[in-house]
């Protein structure tokens, strides 16, 4: 601390620094949003998370879709089934463990280091903290494990296989992805506000996406139709333009609910959070 | 600078009361922090000052009772009083990845939107402050304790709060890292008013114009430092020092009502007496005269007895812990 005096100056000059500062307006909910969402932000594309992240997505998505289409001797119109039902489910499937694995700690980290507990003694409300993070974690996933991978197995499809597949239905199974990524990262932010050490977090997150590889043949359609479950076979006849039971809009109006309601109870368990 | 307080007090809290699981970590807490002052917040651990500290900015909530910081209400406009504070915490934690300067950076950005030359002239002021300018750019990981607690200090100063609250700042630092940020504090006290939680005891009696002392959750004194020192109430006490024949002096003196003990102690010829008083206008109107009625008896030394703060803190703790 050795320019103590040259750095406090006088109070003129402090006065005549505050002035020229311009103070942030947020609404008090929203208090710090942008300053948090910078940050979440830049740890996604600042540093080496993105490409890291995008290599992972296109390695396992694209290499797995490139080889069925390479390896599999069946029609051209067969084979770009076979592919489209390879890619959307498993996209559905893996990004929505990855999404766990990978954000397990967003908040309890935070929790445990002391770190949100600093940033919340600055003025930033608490429900700028989690949807700052929902959003860095939802923009960061979606480029990385679904922008990118599907417009590589589109580009890449076409090349291979001489079939048509149509963008706009193509287009309707990618939401379906990205609505299952929101279910699992909602599910994981969520469970972050509520634990305090990750083993509950990713216990449940992957538990919940193991049970519905397990009984999804066993459970009763009404209550399978209320799960995110359903949304990889869903995802895959909707981009073949297939014919689905009547019921298929079910689990996309539950699954979107369910992202609200997760939203609603990290906001106000993070707001009673002591630190 | 904020001067819209009542009575010229920064912080005023109201039976401020905190409860975890049944058990009182702070009791009806009632205190008053003047602006511009220096406040010292004393207590052993688990006393209830870090508690005090988080419920003022909004990290925890009170139980029962309310606080104001500037007039505002803790609970309900938390956001608005967190404008006006800086804050550094016991154990002070940042983004390990990030480095002094994007630290600084990313506190200032909770409090300025721009113009962004502005927020990097404060952020390299605030690197002066506390000499991390050669450090500024490396990642905080790499930091030593007294380094974070540089940064935190930095932090904690870099939207010119009207208030700054400090829990333990000086704990983790060498002597002359102490001697820095007591020469720091001592320097915004006309800037600003500054609240901070120690165990250092010589440092508050350095530094500080006020102390308050907690015990287990309640308040066992709140005072102006000299005060304290000086004693006041049952704790007023007299050394005198006297010469000759004392045993008709000492039973005029003891007979005294605002005399509440008088012990006594012989040292090379002389008799030393330390008179407990419970009345310190009297016992300074009449003590001498009722001591010199006996022309055999000689006065060496009066005054009032000055503690040093340790000895008034152990005493405060020690009396309260026994009840």
């Amino acid at each position: 601390m050795n320019a103590q005096s040259k750095s406090v100056g006088n109070q003129d000059r402090i006065l005549a620094a505050r002035q020229g500062l311009i103070p942030v307006r947020e609404r008090a909910w929203l208090g710090g949003f942008g300053n948090m969402l910078r940050k979440e932000l830049g740890q996604w594309w600042g540093t080496r998370t993105w490409w890291v992240q995008t290599l992972i997505w296109v390695l396992i998505l694209n290499g797995i879709s490139t080889i069925v289409a390479l390896t599999e001797s069946i029609t051209p119109n067969d084979l770009l089934q076979e592919v489209v039902q390879t890619f959307l489910p498993m996209s559905v499937g893996i990004i929505g463990m990855g999404t766990v694995i990978t954000t397990q700690g967003a908040i309890v980290g935070e929790k445990q280091l002391g770190t949100a507990a600093w940033a919340m003694s600055k003025p930033a409300s608490r429900s700028a903290f989690i949807l700052a993070k929902l959003l860095a974690y939802a923009i960061g996933f979606f480029v990385t494990a679904i922008l990118i991978p599907s417009t590589i197995f589109y580009i890449t499809m076409r090349a291979l296989i001489p079939a048509s597949l149509p963008l706009i239905p193509f287009l309707y199974g990618v939401g379906l992805v990205i609505l299952g990524q929101l279910f699992y990262l909602t599910l994981t932010l969520m469970l972050g506000t509520f634990f305090s050490s990750r083993g509950p977090i990713a216990g449940i997150g992957i538990g919940f996406f193991m049970a519905g590889l397990l009984l999804k043949g066993f459970m009763p359609m009404q209550i399978l139709i209320a799960t995110p479950w359903p949304l990889p076979d869903v995802a895959g006849g909707l981009a073949l333009g297939a014919s689905l039971p009547s019921i298929w809009p079910v689990p996309i109006i539950a699954t979107g609910i369910e992202i609200a309601v997760m939203t609603i109870l990290a906001l106000w368990r993070f707001g009673r959070e002591e630190f | 600078m904020d001067t819209n307080t009542s009575n010229g007090n920064v912080i005023h809290t109201q039976e401020l009361t905190k409860t975890y699981k049944g058990v009182n970590a702070l009791q009806g807490l009632n205190l008053q922090v003047p602006r511009n002052s220096i406040f010292g917040f004393l207590g052993p651990n688990g006393a209830g000052k870090s508690t005090t500290i988080k419920m003022l900015l909004g990290l925890t909530r009170p139980t029962a009772g309310k606080a104001l910081i500037f007039e505002k209400d803790i609970t309900q406009e938390s956001l608005a009083v967190r404008r006006k504070v800086g804050y550094l915490a016991q154990d002070p934690r940042y983004y390990e990845h990030m480095t002094a300067r994007q630290t600084l950076r990313y506190t200032a950005r909770f409090f300025y939107q721009g113009p962004k030359d502005l927020i990097e002239a404060r952020v390299e002021e605030m690197l002066e402050l506390v000499g991390l300018e050669d450090k500024a750019d490396r990642p905080i990981k790499g930091f030593s304790g007294g380094e974070r607690q540089r940064l935190g200090i930095a932090q904690a100063q870099v939207n010119y709060p009207d208030l700054l609250i400090l829990d333990e700042p000086a704990a983790s630092l060498d002597p002359q890292g102490r001697r820095d940020v007591l020469t720091v504090m001592e320097t915004l006290r006309k800037h600003t008013t500054i609240f901070y939680s120690t165990h250092i005891l010589d440092d508050v009696q350095r530094v500080s114009d006020r102390v308050a002392i907690l015990n287990r959750g309640g308040l066992v004194a709140e005072a102006p430092i000299q005060e304290l020192l000086n004693g006041s109430g049952s704790s007023v006490v007299y050394n005198v020092t006297i010469k000759g024949s004392v045993s008709g002096a000492q039973a005029r003196v003891a007979r005294q009502p605002w005399v509440r003990s008088l012990s006594a102690k012989s040292n090379n010829g002389a008799v030393n007496w330390q008179v407990n008083v419970s009345d310190a206008d009297a016992a300074e109107d009449q003590m001498l005269r009722l001591i010199l009625e006996d022309r055999s008896v000689s006065v060496k030394s009066f005054g009032r007895k000055t503690h040093n703060l340790e000895e008034v803190f152990l005493s405060m703790v020690g009396e309260e812990s026994k009840k």
